[in-house]
């Protein structure tokens, strides 16, 4: 059960604080309503992009880092198809310079051409060093765009093409900046040893006086269901083949997501799961097996992977992973088996609360979602899913004119 | 009333001066296993690590202890894999084992409601393992896999390669695992690793977070018999490191688009009184975001998407080492630029500045290192293993805040020559 506190600045930007008096320290997340699937779809990786530029200094503070560092702080950032998430963690008694930084962030960047030109050649080395020059990293670039065909989830958080981050312009970086980087765009979270008054002054002092901007209305064009099976092989230079097949399933927010958690989870959470057991133990088709779902904010997918055993044939393994799925589409999971799956969920649950880090970053995506306080009812939504609902949603998802197939083989096996 | 704030500087901030270390408390089971006990947090949640001198220098051969650590969770003489890991998942709890040089730590993580029902599955998995034959098989023929795989990587070929040439291929901190060595292991071989290793002869136990009042109970009862026979296992030496004479070593890695680099050097470990400072003169060069290394060879180069430097301790030595991942056609310029600030770090004293800010972001990962129970935890296990304990980490923040620019020339000029440094490049 986490305390939560919530306050709302003028300008539009939410503010939720969890006290936490076990640490010295405090954590300083905000998160930003922007992700990859907020691109155009000539100009992809900019939401990327942009996080790598958050660092090169704002109007009033020539370095982010720098002067955080000083503090004795810490930092890092990430983007997802949905989110721009940015965190410090820093001694508790200097927890007002965490708020100086990130509100001179959000008020105005430094925008300069060098900056630019360096976070456009890093950037190119981590599509490199993460996509092209890792075997079986170029997975994403090929399946998004066989599951998505309207839906900017068709391509990664790193772009479509090297070639967009190349071109991109410094007329393009300020308009993203000014059209999503906003107070109210945006959510605060602060976890750690602080009162909650203590950080609504702060924020009122420090992010009171950035205007309200004008974010444009998301409209983004639905995803069509699909009607017929999706199917792609390529051969790389890999030592193992590897299927993977994409299926729709709903959004974040909708009912199913516990449902479909919950079946990832009997499929391949822990030791004792089904495909852990049947294909890599049993038959051991596979050296490695993973089933699980995105989670997005617009409807996702339900992913099931895995790396297949020299020597065996892609037919087998595609068969085999297909049997689990009818098997439960066509019997009903035992009580104990959806029980173990429960108590995972729930124990889960109670490790994240050890992290006050990991609590800030939680509860400003809830706030996004919605509300914060739904991170404490979370555990009612798992609890509430009956066996039934797994067979149903199970017979829903895995059909063949559902998934997205690929056949990733090695040129040498 | 609106307060405007003056964003030109600032806030105010004040320095870390200590650390407030969590308290330990220590004491032995009947059979003599020491048992440390670091209680805090505010979750209902417990961390378990049992130590055994069961690592790869007692082991003497490559593969062999880690595949029995890994192996424990596959089966008792009394209970299946399956059993073993319907049980865990139902209790939502994790098992694993992390195989060291000189170790192999079980650890049990849970919530502390579920330790009496947990305690005699670990019992029995430490004390009765099976080995069975078709499990061994699995395990052995998964992690050949794993290892042809990671053989694909430019930045796992470096690294395997690194301490070969620093410590010698002959030295058991230089001998690294060979694609061979999958077919070498005996069952016979892992059954007597074990019957040695895993004993309270030379054991430690750690418990951190809220593990209840009951705990001592527990342990007594499922790991504190005299019974429980102890092994005969030895300290086997580690002997002298041969570092190679050729001090470039280049390998080819067709169709790659990055190189992987691993430049450094043998050093010691954190028993010799220059490891803490040196650690201040690691830092500056590539030990944190805004380090020299990351300033110059991404901030104002753009040739990588990250570079770190590092000091490994192990028991019986140590290594510095530079490692990232470059431009393929630009690997000789990344060499020079890193190079250049080893170098730059014996001519030009550190500025004040500059100074000022590692200290600080020093102390202040200082503080996140021992937040909460289980990271303290972590961190006694590693200490212990050296003989030492956290008052090695008051003696840092004390060197941390009083070392100047002198200092700091004459470790470089001492420990950065050039001509010490070994490079291990992998790539195209």
């Amino acid at each position: 059960m986490i305390e939560i506190y919530k306050h709302q600045l003028a300008n539009g930007l939410k503010i939720v604080v969890h006290p936490d008096i076990t640490t010295p320290l405090v954590a300083v997340n905000l998160l930003y309503d922007v992700g990859a699937r907020d691109e155009a779809p000539d100009k992809t990786g900019f939401a990327h992009l942009f996080e790598h530029l958050m660092f090169g200094g704002s109007v009033n503070v020539p370095s982010y880092d720098e002067p955080l560092q000083r503090v004795g702080g810490e930092n890092n950032a990430w983007t997802s198809n949905d989110f721009t998430n940015y965190y410090v963690t820093l001694p508790a008694a200097n927890i007002e310079t965490a708020f100086w930084l990130e509100s001179d962030r959000m008020l105005e960047l430094n925008f300069t051409d060098k900056n630019l030109e360096v976070q456009r050649k890093v950037v190119i080395e981590e599509f490199k060093q993460r996509y092209l020059n890792q075997p079986y990293g170029d997975i994403p670039l090929l399946t998004r765009p066989m599951a998505y065909k309207q839906h900017p989830y068709q391509w990664p958080t790193i772009g479509k093409d090297i070639s967009h981050i190349e071109n991109a312009t410094m007329d393009d970086v300020k308009n993203f900046f000014y059209r999503h980087y906003a107070p109210n765009n945006a959510v605060l979270a602060v976890s750690g040893n602080v009162q909650p008054d203590r950080v609504f002054r702060l924020a009122e002092k420090w992010f009171g006086d950035i205007p309200r901007r004008d974010v444009p209305v998301r409209n983004i064009p639905r995803e069509l269901p699909q009607q017929e099976a999706r199917f792609l092989e390529v051969e790389r230079d890999v030592p193992a083949h590897l299927l993977n097949i994409h299926f729709h399933i709903g959004a974040r927010r909708d009912d199913d997501f516990y449902i479909n958690d919950l079946l990832s989870d009997i499929l391949s959470n822990g030791p004792s799961s089904r495909l852990i057991q049947s294909l890599i133990k049993d038959k051991q088709l596979f050296s490695d097996v993973n089933a699980y779902i995105s989670g997005d904010m617009d409807p996702g997918l339900f992913t099931v992977t895995g790396r297949l055993m020299p020597g065996k044939n892609m037919k087998d393994a595609e068969d085999a992973v297909w049997n689990e799925l009818h098997s439960i589409t066509s019997t009903m999971v035992d009580d104990r088996e959806l029980q173990k799956v429960k108590n995972k969920i729930e124990s889960n649950l109670v490790f994240a609360e050890i992290s006050f880090l990991n609590k800030a970053m939680n509860m400003a995506q809830y706030e996004l979602m919605g509300d914060a306080e739904n991170i404490n009812r979370e555990i009612e939504h798992y609890r509430a899913v009956t066996a039934e609902q797994i067979q149903a949603t199970a017979g829903s998802v895995f059909r063949k004119e559902n998934s997205s197939t690929l056949h990733y083989l090695a040129e040498k096996a | 009333m609106q307060i405007k704030p003056d964003r030109s500087k600032g806030p105010a901030f004040e320095t870390i001066n200590q650390i407030g270390f969590l308290p330990v408390d220590s004491q032995s089971l009947p059979n003599g296993i020491e048992v440390s006990l670091i209680t805090a947090g505010s979750q209902d949640v417990t961390k378990i690590d049992w130590m055994f001198p069961a690592g790869a220098v007692q082991a003497g051969k490559p593969l062999l202890a880690s595949t029995v650590g890994n192996l424990l969770m596959e089966g008792t003489t009394s209970r299946t894999s399956q059993e073993i890991s319907g049980m865990l998942d139902f209790y939502g709890a994790y098992l694993s084992t992390q195989t060291f040089y000189h170790n192999t730590v079980v650890t049990l993580i849970c919530l502390t409601k579920e330790l009496p029902d947990l305690l005699p599955l670990v019992e029995d998995i430490i004390k009765n393992p099976a080995f069975d034959e078709r499990e061994t098989d699995i395990y052995i023929n998964k992690r050949r896999q794993e290892y042809i795989l990671d053989s694909e990587k430019v930045k796992t070929i470096a690294a395997r390669r690194f301490p070969e040439v620093v410590f010698g291929a002959n030295h058991p901190y230089g001998k690294t695992l060979k694609l061979s060595h999958f077919d070498e292991l005996t069952r016979d071989e892992l059954f007597a690793f074990h019957k040695n290793a895993y004993t309270p002869l030379g054991g430690k136990i750690i418990v951190s977070g809220q593990p209840g009042g009951d705990i001592s109970n527990l342990l007594v009862k499922h790991f504190g018999s005299s019974q429980w026979l102890t092994g005969t296992f030895n300290l086997n030496g580690v002997g002298e490191i041969e570092p190679l004479e050729q001090k470039v070593h280049l390998i080819e890695k067709e169709g790659a688009l990055q190189s992987a680099l691993r430049i450094g050097r043998p050093l010691f470990n954190n028993n010799h009184p220059d490891f803490i400072p040196l650690q201040i003169v690691n830092t500056i060069l590539g030990g944190y975001f805004g380090s020299r290394l990351m300033t110059s060879v991404r901030e104002e180069k753009g040739l990588t998407y990250g570079i770190g430097s590092n000091i490994v301790a192990y028991k019986n030595g140590g290594m510095w080492v530079i490692g990232s991942e470059v431009m393929g056609e630009m690997r000789q310029a990344a060499v020079g630029a890193i190079i250049d600030e080893m170098v730059r770090l014996t001519k030009e004293p550190v500025p004040d500045n500059e100074l000022e800010v590692v200290k600080n972001y020093m102390l202040g990962e200082l503080m996140r290192n021992f937040d909460g129970p289980f990271s303290t935890a972590d961190i006694y296990r590693s200490l212990w293993e050296f003989d030492l304990d956290f008052t090695f980490y008051a003696k840092m923040v004390e060197e941390i805040t009083k070392i100047d620019q002198q200092r700091i020339m004459e470790l470089s000029k001492k420990y950065l020559n050039p001509d010490d440094f070994y490079v291990v490049v992998a790539g195209k």
